[in-house]
């Protein structure tokens, strides 16, 4: 058959169906059901590796306090948030490990048994509050007002506002004040087993250190609020907090990706982006601090072939740009890839005891014996030996008169590799000194992050409520519990 | 969970033209040009939703905002005055409050092929020019590339005439010459460009520093065939020949970026108008030999 002149018109139609929804609206390929120990595991590990990170894009407290600076890119160092969203990264992580931690109570909060069942099961969650009190004081500490009673609305609220940080703070004491007699009543009954990344489930370990966290939020408000102060620290004082030789950490593992922070950041990628800065070094080189082997590596600073001369040698914080081979290093220690992170420990415990014995608060010793203690845990801590001389020189001496710029100077040095509490020392005791970057002036450098740069596109409103509440999202502007004045030449005592 | 993210309408034109401008019996030319246009508006967004996030990277974003075309590009503007970019008194520029200042889109205005088909006997020539009119892309490796000083414009002469990586004071640096002091006059001050965090630093510099247009005209394709007559092959069982040398992405014959190729994207789902990193884009060259039984 033959056909001739065909005009065939095909006209298609497409419907463009831009969005069905599945009948069930659930994934049929992903697990919908999780058991409450894994995700703790998760929710552990999480956690505090984000409190412990330091990667520029999401965590730079170890440069808000100098302990490190950057080789390469060292935008961060300089105080340039925006262009690696850096805010937006740890606001983020916070609100997934919130999430988390959320979804674990869920798991197990209507789960009944005979009574010791029902006391362990109250003992785990007691611990899961610990971890988000920590998650929150932290968020708290690093930018001032934020979602707090309408985080982690989902769906139906997609625009949470802020909540005022006084009255997280408040709330989280009280949350923790709950955790600590739950677990009071429930010592003997158990909790997690090995999911419990830090203590294996040891309701006492947990106990103290909710009385530790609960001592450090309330020594946070020691100027602006002295009695809440005294009265929180008494009442940890009271459930006890954790004692010589103990301490909170999260215990990595040799495997990748549960690495540490510092083997994570350089070894898998062969980068070098990060170094010890000279703020801290010179400052223990002058007092020769014998931690400094435990802390940092030396370097070969001579010029001359076939002779060496090894020295503790810094980043100058803030600098352009630095060769990785002209500057010290983390110690080997702390290159291990399961080098331990610390979230609280004892020597911070004896710190906050000085500044409170210092302010003529009661405590169990005096000023000067919590000082010392302070400095003596922390050598234990790093397995270093403590030179008596290193108490009696000039800048080291108890002296009432310089009891801000002493516990203040010696709880940073202690609190080396624990970036949140560093800062958060030196925003409370302007001490130490820090270092100025080329080009800028002291004024510059930061009192909190920014808000997320995200959250004027995503949640306009409230992100500009809260900023003006809190007196402008700068990073200039204070967290409500950092009353001093931030300057470089801040006042020796109380 | 799933939810409709928004709604969105598209309003398009396209017009295709057929020329056929020279017939002889050995000799046909043949134009075809093909022209459309597409006008995409954002209805509307799930509910409570202002702007859809479609990207976040360093200090660009690219969104989606009821009323404005699907994949607006987000950040610093500059600072204008008298409609010329502003530097501080440092001789910096200086950037914008609003950190969600519409710098662009990625959608262009409208794009064109033309092609042009020669043919005498079995002997074919074809040439295809695309062009696009309009688009913009926010492109990192620019921002990165000056900024370490790897691409040419970072060294070489200032306005004075002196090397631009000299020190100020030696007559080197270089300055933003087009642009004035917040009072309106002309701005005077040269700053470093020697190294890293100065004159080709992206955090002395607003987003839109790196936004540029995406216009191109491109010299998509060029075909040489020949058909060998059927005289040639006679009786064999070969009924035809066709020998063709192509080559297609020969040249952009025009474009309003330095450092890369307009068309290369990040990815190929939302998150358009972001060059970084993209390879060049491949030159190819083939030959086509078809035999018909």
């Amino acid at each position: 058959m033959k056909i001739k002149n065909i005009y065939s018109l095909i006209l298609v139609l497409v419907v463009l169906v831009s969005a069905c929804e599945l009948p069930d609206n659930r994934d049929p390929k992903s697990a919908t059901d999780v058991p409450a120990e894994t995700l703790m595991a998760n929710a552990v590990r999480n956690s505090l590796a984000l409190i412990d990170n330091m990667s520029q894009n999401t965590n730079i407290s170890r440069m808000m306090c100098q302990y490190i600076g950057m080789t390469q890119y060292t935008d961060p160092s300089r105080y340039v948030f925006d262009v690696r969203q850096i805010p937006d990264g740890y606001w983020n992580t916070s609100y997934l490990v919130l999430q988390d931690l959320k979804e674990v109570k869920k798991l197990i909060q209507d789960l009944s048994g005979s009574d010791s069942f029902n006391r362990m099961n109250a003992n785990r969650l007691a611990i899961v509050d610990i971890l988000e009190v920590l998650v929150y004081h932290n968020l708290v500490d690093i930018f001032g007002n934020v979602p707090y009673t309408e985080a982690l609305g989902g769906f139906d609220g997609k625009t949470p506002a802020y909540d005022d940080q006084v009255a997280i703070y408040s709330d989280l004491q009280a949350r923790l004040t709950a955790d600590i007699a739950t677990l009071a009543a429930g010592i003997n009954d158990g909790s997690w087993g090995e999911e419990d990344l830090s203590f294996g489930g040891d309701v006492a370990l947990w106990k103290k250190t909710a009385a530790t966290i609960k001592a450090r939020m309330g020594m946070r408000l020691a100027d602006v609020d002295p009695t809440t102060a005294q009265a929180e620290l008494a009442a940890a004082i009271s459930a006890g907090m954790l004692e010589a030789g103990e301490s909170f950490q999260l215990h990595w593992t040799s495997v990748t990706p549960h690495t540490n922070t510092i083997y994570a950041s350089f070894v898998p990628t062969a980068r070098n982006d990060y170094g010890p800065a000279n703020t801290i070094i010179d400052k223990m080189v002058t007092l020769d601090d014998a931690r400094l082997p435990a802390y940092f590596t030396q370097v070969d600073t001579s010029t001359e072939v076939g002779v060496e001369k090894l020295a503790y040698v810094g980043i100058p914080y803030g600098e352009i740009t630095v060769a990785y081979t002209s500057i010290s290093h983390f110690s080997d220690a702390m290159f291990e890839p399961n080098f331990p992170a610390t979230f609280a420990c004892h020597a911070e415990v004896q710190f906050m005891l000085a500044e409170a014995a210092a302010r003529g608060w009661t405590t169990p010793l005096s000023a000067q014996e919590h000082y010392e203690a302070g400095i003596q845990e922390s050598h234990d801590f790093w397995g270093v030996t403590l030179d008596p001389a290193y108490l009696a020189q000039a800048d080291v001496a108890w002296d009432a008169a310089r009891a801000k710029e002493l516990i203040g100077t010696q709880k940073w040095l202690a609190q080396y590799n624990r970036g949140m509490e560093g800062w958060a020392t030196w925003r409370s005791f302007d001490w130490p000194v820090l270092n100025v970057p080329p080009d800028l002036t002291y004024s510059d450098i930061p009192f909190r992050y920014p808000y997320p740069f995200n959250e004027p596109d995503l949640n306009a409103a409230n992100y500009t409520a809260a900023s003006s509440a809190i007196g402008g999202d700068d990073v200039r502007t204070r967290v409500f519990w950092d009353a001093n004045a931030g300057t470089q030449t801040p006042a020796p005592g109380f | 969970m799933y939810v409709n993210g928004g709604e969105m309408e598209n309003k398009g034109l396209e017009v295709a033209l057929h020329l056929v401008p020279v017939k002889t019996a050995d000799f046909q030319w043949n134009i075809d040009v093909n022209w459309f246009t597409n006008e995409n508006t954002v209805i509307s967004l799930a509910e409570g939703v202002t702007s859809l996030q479609l990207m976040s990277a360093w200090d660009v974003k690219i969104n989606a905002v009821p009323g404005e075309p699907y994949g607006t590009i987000r950040g610093t503007d500059y600072v204008w005055t008298d409609g010329k970019k502003t530097v501080g008194d440092n001789g910096y520029l200086l950037r914008g409050d609003d950190p969600l200042a519409v710098l662009g889109n990625v959608q262009p205005d409208w794009n064109m092929g033309i092609g042009n088909r020669l043919s005498w006997k079995g002997l074919s020539f074809y040439a295809l020019i695309d062009m696009q009119q309009g688009g913009d892309i926010y492109s990192i490796n620019t921002k990165y590339g000056q900024a370490t000083g790897v691409y040419a414009e970072t060294v070489g002469n200032n306005p004075k005439g002196n090397p631009m990586r000299d020190p100020v004071d030696e007559g080197g640096g270089n300055i933003f010459a087009d642009a004035v002091f917040e009072d309106g006059t002309p701005n005077d001050v040269y700053v470093p460009a020697y190294r890293w965090g100065r004159y080709w630093y992206y955090n002395n510099s607003p987003t839109a520093r790196y936004v540029f247009h995406a216009s191109y005209v491109k010299l998509r394709e060029v075909s040489l065939s020949y058909s060998l007559p059927a005289t040639v092959l006679g009786d064999s069982f070969i009924r035809g020949v066709d020998i063709s040398l192509i080559g297609r992405n020969l040249w952009i014959i025009s474009k309003n970026v330095t450092h890369f190729d307009p068309e290369v994207i990040l990815t190929s789902g939302n998150q358009q108008g972001i060059e970084q990193g993209a390879y060049p884009s491949v030159r190819t060259f083939g030959v086509n030999v078809k035999l018909n039984f």
